[in-house]
Parts: C-alpha cells; sequence; structure tokens
C-alpha cells in the first residue's frame, strides 16, 4: 500500500509539472533543438534582383521603409563588403534547409555552417517572394543531419514561451526568449501577411531563422522587426509553421508556389460604408473592383457585393480572404456567398492561378495601389479621384493607405501630399526623388486634407 | 487511505503550482486579463491620431494612462480587445507624475484591474506588459523587474520600477502585471535613444498610481506640499564645480520666489543631504520624500553648503 501511494504521489508530482519551468529547461531544450539550426553566408554576385514585381518590400530596388524587416538592415553587417548573413533551419536528414528569401536573394553562393562548424555549399531549390522563403539544399553526401520539425502554429497561444536560436550581428547559436505577443498580424509587407509577433530579441543575422515553442518545435520562421535603429525593439514577426509547411512543400514538389486567383480588389467594411449601404453589421468585405476576365466576374460577383463567406467560412477580417482564395486549389470550385441589396446570393467561382492573372499589379483581396514610399500607400492625382474626393489642387499625390509603422504620424488615407520638406510634389516621382534627395530622418509634409491644409511630420 | 492520498495529492498541487511558471501560465493570464486592458486612440486639433495604452480600473468605466497620451486631446477614444469602441472625458490629470483619469461614457459594467502593492515586488521578479505598441493592439511582452525606485528625470516626480520587458511607443499608459494578475505598474515609453525598447522600460508604481488617482478622482488634481526648491542630481560636471565631496545628495538649481527655501537663506548650489530625518543620496530620494510630506508641517532639512552641513527647520507649503 505505502509503495502504492509512493508511486501514485510521484506520478502526481510529475504530471503536476508537465507544462512548468525550471533554472534548466531551456537550456536542456536548446541543447536539442541547437544543432539544427544553421548559419547562413550568401555571397552577392547578383546585380539585379530577379524580382520582376517592383512592389515587393522585400527586394533590394523598391524602397524599403527603414522600420519594417530585417533585409535591409542584415545587408549592412557584412563580414566581408559582398556577405549577406542570416539564419536557417535544417527541416529533414538529408539537407533540407528553410530561410528567408530576402537572406538568399542575390546570391549564387550560398555556404551553410552547422552548429559544429562544418560548412556545406547550399542550392536554393525553390523560394517564393511573397512569404519571403526560401528552400536550399545542402550540398554534401551527408545524410543524418539533426532536423528540426514542425508544431501546429495554430495552437500557438499568446503569452506562450518561445526561443529563437539564430545568427544575430553574426554571433551564431544565439539563443534568445520570449513569449507570443501576438497572432495574425498584418504589417503592410502584402495581402497575405500572417505573422506571430514576439518580443524575444530578434536581430538582424536572425533573418531566416526558427521560433522554437516548448516542445522543441518550429513555431515559426523570424524574418521581419519593428525597429527605430535596425536593432531588436523587442517587436519581431515570425511567418507561422503552418504556412511555411505549406509553402515548402510546393517549393520542394513544384520549385515555386502557386497560389489562388478570385480576381476582386475588396476593402473592409467600416461603420462609415454600414451606413453608406445600409447595412446592418460590419461583417464581411465590400468588393471595390471585379477584375475584367477574372473568376470573380465569371462567377458574376459585382461591384458593391459584400462578400461574406468563402467555402462556408465566415470572413472576419480583411485578410481572411487572400489567404483562402490563396489556398484553394488551382481550377477547383469555390462557392461565395454575398450580400446584394439585402439578400443573400451563392456564387460559384472557379479559381485560377495568380500566374494567370493578367494584369501583374492586380492583387488579391485588398485596394492596393501601385507605389509604396515609406510607410504610406500613394497614386497620382488623376481627375477620377479628384472628382470622387472632391479635391480643388489640380496636382499632388494621393495617400490611399497608411501602414501600421507610419499610423502613429498624422497621416491619413485620402490626404493629399502637396509639399515634401516645403518643396512641391506633383507626382508619385517627384515624392520619391525628394524623399531620396536627403537623407534626413525625418520629413515634413504638407497635406490637404478635407478643406484643411495640414503640416505632418513623418519618420522614417 | 484514499482520504490521505487525496489531501496529499490536492497539497503537492498546490504547492508547486502557487509560485510555478508554465508554458501557459502568462497565456491564461492575458487571457483573464485582456479584456480590462484598452487602446487608446486620440484625435487631436488637426485629426491628430495617437495611439497609447491603458487600463480600465473600475466597472464604472474610469481608465487610467499617460498624461502624455492624452495631451491637448479634444477627444479620446477607448478600445476593447472585442473590437468595441467607446467615447472617453479627460477627468483630470497629473502632469508631475504623468497620468491621466478618463472616464469611458457608458452606463455599462466594464472588466477592471486590482491594484498590487508596488512596495512588494521584487528586483527579478517575472512581469508581463500589455499594449499597442505602433498600433499593434494587445500585443503582450514578458520581463523581470530589472531595478525599483528610478529615475530619468524627465518627469517632475518619478519613482519607476524598472523592467526589460519590451515598451514600446504606443505602450505608454498601459499596465505591468505580476504573475498574480495584479498591476503593479503603469508602463511609461520613451527613455531611450532611439526611442524604441532597448530592454530598459519603466513603469509608474502602483502605489503612486493608486494615491494619484484617488486624488484625481475625488478632488480634481494633485495637492503637493513643497518646501519650494528644485532639485537635480550630482553628476561630474557639478561635483567638480561646487568642489564637492561626494555624489550623495541633491543639488538645488531653483528657488521659489519667497519660498520657505529662499526665506531661510537657501541658495542655488545648496545640497539637500537630509530631509525629515532621511539621509537623501539622489534627487528621486529627496522627491519620494516630498510626495509624501504635509503642507503645515515643519521639517528638518540638512543642506549642505562649503563642506559643512547647516540643518534648518522648514514650513512646507501648498504647491501651485
Amino acid at each position: 500500500m505505502k509503495k502504492l501511494s509512493l508511486i501514485i504521489l510521484s506520478l502526481v508530482i510529475t504530471f503536476a509539472n508537465a507544462n512548468a519551468l525550471d533554472r534548466y529547461t531551456i537550456a536542456d531544450l536548446v541543447d536539442s533543438i541547437q544543432p539544427s539550426v544553421v548559419n547562413i553566408k550568401a555571397e552577392e554576385s547578383i546585380k539585379e534582383s530577379k524580382d520582376e514585381y517592383k512592389r515587393n518590400p522585400f527586394s533590394k530596388e523598391s524602397k524599403v521603409d527603414a522600420l519594417n524587416g530585417l533585409q535591409n538592415a542584415s545587408k549592412k553587417i557584412k563580414l566581408k563588403s559582398q556577405f549577406n548573413i542570416g539564419s536557417g533551419v535544417i527541416i529533414s536528414s538529408d539537407g533540407f534547409v528553410i530561410t528567408n528569401y530576402h537572406v538568399v536573394e542575390l546570391s549564387d553562393k550560398i555556404t551553410v555552417t552547422t552548429v559544429d562548424n562544418k560548412f556545406y555549399p547550399a542550392k536554393v531549390i525553390g523560394f517564393d517572394q511573397k512569404s519571403d522563403l526560401a528552400l536550399l539544399k545542402i550540398q554534401s553526401e551527408k545524410a543524418d543531419f539533426p532536423a528540426a520539425s514542425f508544431a501546429d502554429s495554430n495552437i500557438a497561444r499568446v503569452g506562450e514561451l518561445v526561443i529563437a536560436i539564430g545568427n544575430p550581428y553574426g554571433l551564431d547559436g544565439t539563443v534568445s526568449t520570449g513569449i507570443i505577443s501576438g497572432r495574425n498580424r498584418n504589417i503592410g509587407t502584402n495581402i497575405y501577411d500572417d505573422f506571430l509577433q514576439t518580443d524575444a530579441s530578434i536581430n538582424p543575422g536572425n533573418s531566416g531563422g526558427p521560433l522554437f515553442n516548448l516542445d522543441g518545435k518550429i513555431v515559426g520562421i523570424n524574418t521581419a522587426i519593428f525597429s527605430k535603429a535596425g536593432g531588436s525593439n523587442g517587436i519581431g514577426f515570425a511567418i507561422p509553421s503552418n504556412t511555411v509547411e505549406l509553402i515548402i512543400s510546393q517549393l520542394k514538389q513544384f520549385g515555386k508556389v502557386t497560389r489562388g486567383w478570385l480576381g476582386i480588389q475588396a476593402q473592409i467594411v467600416d461603420q462609415d460604408i454600414a451606413n453608406a449601404l445600409k447595412l446592418e453589421t460590419t461583417n464581411g468585405v465590400l468588393v471595390a473592383e471585379v477584375s475584367t476576365g477574372s473568376p470573380a466576374e465569371l462567377a458574376k460577383i459585382q461591384n458593391g457585393d459584400i462578400i461574406l463567406t468563402y467555402n462556408q467560412k465566415e470572413i472576419a477580417s480583411l485578410f481572411d480572404l487572400p489567404k483562402m482564395v490563396a489556398e484553394t486549389p488551382i481550377n477547383s470550385q469555390a462557392v461565395i456567398t454575398v450580400l446584394r441589396e439585402g439578400q443573400k446570393v451563392d456564387l460559384t467561382a472557379t479559381i485560377v492561378s495568380t500566374e494567370d492573372a493578367e494584369k501583374a499589379q492586380v492583387e488579391e483581396g485588398i485596394t492596393v495601389p501601385t507605389n509604396k514610399v515609406l510607410g504610406i500607400y500613394v497614386t497620382d492625382l488623376t481627375d477620377e479621384v479628384k472628382n470622387e474626393l472632391l479635391i480643388k489642387e489640380n496636382s499632388g499625390v494621393i495617400i490611399t493607405n497608411v501602414d501600421k509603422t507610419f499610423r502613429q504620424f498624422n497621416v491619413k488615407k485620402g490626404d493629399l501630399i502637396v509639399q515634401v520638406d516645403q518643396r512641391k510634389v506633383k507626382t508619385v516621382e517627384e515624392l520619391k526623388q525628394i524623399i531620396n534627395s536627403t537623407s534626413k530622418k525625418t520629413l515634413l509634409l504638407f497635406i490637404k486634407r478635407a478643406g484643411d491644409s495640414i503640416f505632418s511630420v513623418v519618420e522614417r | 487511505m484514499i482520504k490521505a492520498l487525496l489531501t496529499i495529492f490536492t497539497f503537492c498541487l498546490i504547492s508547486f503550482q502557487s509560485n510555478a511558471l508554465d508554458r501557459y501560465t502568462i497565456t491564461n493570464l492575458v487571457k483573464e486579463l485582456k479584456p480590462a486592458v484598452i487602446t487608446v486612440e486620440q484625435m487631436g486639433n488637426y485629426g491628430t491620431s495617437g495611439v497609447a495604452s491603458g487600463v480600465v480600473v473600475s466597472s464604472d468605466g474610469y481608465v487610467v494612462t499617460n498624461y502624455h497620451a492624452v495631451k491637448g486631446a479634444r477627444s479620446v477614444s477607448v478600445k476593447f480587445s472585442d473590437k468595441q469602441v467607446f467615447d472617453a472625458t479627460v477627468i483630470s490629470y497629473d502632469k508631475k507624475t504623468d497620468l491621466a483619469v478618463l472616464k469611458i461614457g457608458s452606463y455599462e459594467a466594464f472588466p477592471y484591474v486590482n491594484f498590487a502593492n508596488s512596495d512588494s515586488v521584487q528586483v527579478g521578479e517575472l512581469v508581463f506588459a500589455i499594449g499597442s505598441p505602433y498600433g499593434l493592439e494587445h500585443s503582450v511582452s514578458m520581463g523581470i523587474i530589472s531595478g525599483k525606485n528610478r529615475s530619468t528625470g524627465r518627469l517632475g516626480y518619478e519613482d519607476f520600477l524598472q523592467t526589460d520587458a519590451s515598451i514600446n511607443p504606443g505602450n505608454s499608459g498601459g499596465p505591468l502585471f505580476n504573475l498574480d494578475g495584479y498591476l503593479i505598474g503603469i508602463n511609461t515609453a520613451g527613455v531611450t535613444q532611439t526611442g524604441g525598447s532597448n530592454g530598459i522600460g519603466f513603469a509608474i508604481p502602483s502605489n503612486l498610481v493608486k494615491r494619484v488617482i484617488t486624488q484625481l478622482q475625488q478632488k480634481g488634481s494633485v495637492k503637493r506640499a513643497t518646501i519650494g526648491v528644485e532639485v537635480a542630481d550630482i553628476n561630474q560636471e557639478i561635483k567638480q564645480q561646487l568642489g564637492l565631496s561626494s555624489y550623495h545628495g541633491a543639488v538645488i538649481y531653483k528657488l521659489l520666489p519667497n519660498g520657505p527655501a529662499v526665506n531661510a537663506g537657501v541658495i542655488p548650489g545648496d545640497v539637500i543631504v537630509k530631509f525629515n530625518g532621511q539621509n537623501i543620496q539622489s534627487s528621486g530620494q529627496f522627491n519620494k520624500q516630498i510626495e509624501h510630506a504635509r503642507v503645515g508641517s515643519k521639517i528638518r532639512v540638512g543642506i549642505l553648503r562649503n563642506g559643512k552641513v547647516h540643518n534648518i527647520v522648514l514650513e512646507l507649503i501648498q504647491d501651485l
């Protein structure tokens, strides 16, 4: 009887502490997972970006908001002038490695260094700019690389402890811990943003490295940070593992990622729009434009429709839809329920691939204008916009959207920028020129907003 | 037998779990506390939109945030984690401690937080912050208490808890919690070279918050006593200039005309080394003493001048 009670007692103690943390919990975990984390050194030998989409915020050509993304920051740390450094994680014993696309973007000579200080050449098997992921294969006969496995990122909870391992500033095998600070974050990269936010230190060089949970499984790939001066401010972003898995399996099979395309531009139904359209709730997304010849047009979706569900799934936030469409198998059908003039209508669309989309600049889901400058999306003032917004001025640059990093400044959707640093601005090109002609951190914008004139200071 | 086992079982669970940190400790606390944390959006004179954080402190909708977060605001809106938005009026504020009290314009009952005793907070203790840095609503960051009784010289009265939990612009006015889920501080961002968190964040301790907001709610302002001086810490330059032998003390650099100190013959450059029987080693310590002092009381003050300590008695007057 005594033995039995002792056994029960010890079992109780063990199970009562299954998720407990003690002084060495993280140290023990690190011992087992660190061998799967690698350093990546990418020698830049390619001058032109492979990227045709100038709007890709991660490409070297586009003007990346210095607050957003490790890409530019990591390019500043070079061991020799032509190297780019980052991190990666081995996901199979034969040497497949995941990293960020921006780490290897302009390179055709990549070296992977493992925890035991051995280095191997690696080849890019495939990459996806939109998610900023790349799949590499270590070129070696070795078939027993220590590999990490994926967690289900859907059950990663805010407040849960996580561990980042990577190569910040070239300090290989650096471990930092923190928690999951937020989920489903969109940071203005593109419409597929769905980042896990963490306060674990993520610095330049951590790009492409893993974020582990306390089971030692990959819960995300560290990709971007919000930072005032380039180093960690406790706001890091990781691509959730479920997305990584989907992307990587496509890269492995096809060498590229194919996303579904519906062919609409949509916007949030906020209270103002709900009132204007006499809607009962702010659920769903409003179709602002249907692309000619697109699956949406063929399915008879119309301008002004409110999309409520996609394949029976409710559209809770604006960014749900692009993801759902992207993940729809090509050439399969999607049932879309819209609200039109007070009635629910079920429509069926045959989803095609984004590669089939005629205009390269049409992006799924959101009214995304063609130019992003610092933290704002801008477009030239056309007659159409002038009439729509009842603007008296004849020239200037309209702000069509403001991303999260610029929300702290006094700039709004609909603002007309007429001057920057007291120099007249008539087009987006002029705006870009003025911004590039100075390395000043702060810029003084002169804005017209609904009849008011406003001076606004922004910081890059 | 079974009874005994059950008792042991329960005892074990309780004792092993009470201060234990496990994988989901913070997750579970955040779930409970999130409903009481709000994002404060300020619409200023020209449609300025500033984002800060705040926390509900009573079920009738009183909110605490930083004064600088609502400064100059015509109206403020508060947004909850369930996306509900309410208008709120700024009831009153205290510039010296950078605190403000808002009242949500609604008759609903709101979830609110409980105050911990910040005096019993220990350095090294685990804490977490909830706030909206850069508009990333209800972000959670974790760290420890890195230090207590800190001052940075920015505000009139500082007695900060220092933490390495990430505190960024947008976190201001938001809560810092201990592992009981009780409020131990109100985060105040922005004392770094770059403006973003460098692992050195500051929070106004809950005891001070409680004292200030009680006065703000009851009297509309915080009544303080003063001897009519403004003090600073002794740095290398000052030490050399004044020929002081140590860095201990609070050097007086400004005097209130016709105030108690001036009338007693105190001059700029004098150093306060003792106040009400307490040794004063820094401006922070002096400010803390003054914060607790009462109008009308007569206090013994030790003033260091030219290497000698002179003891004088000063009567505290109302600080306007």
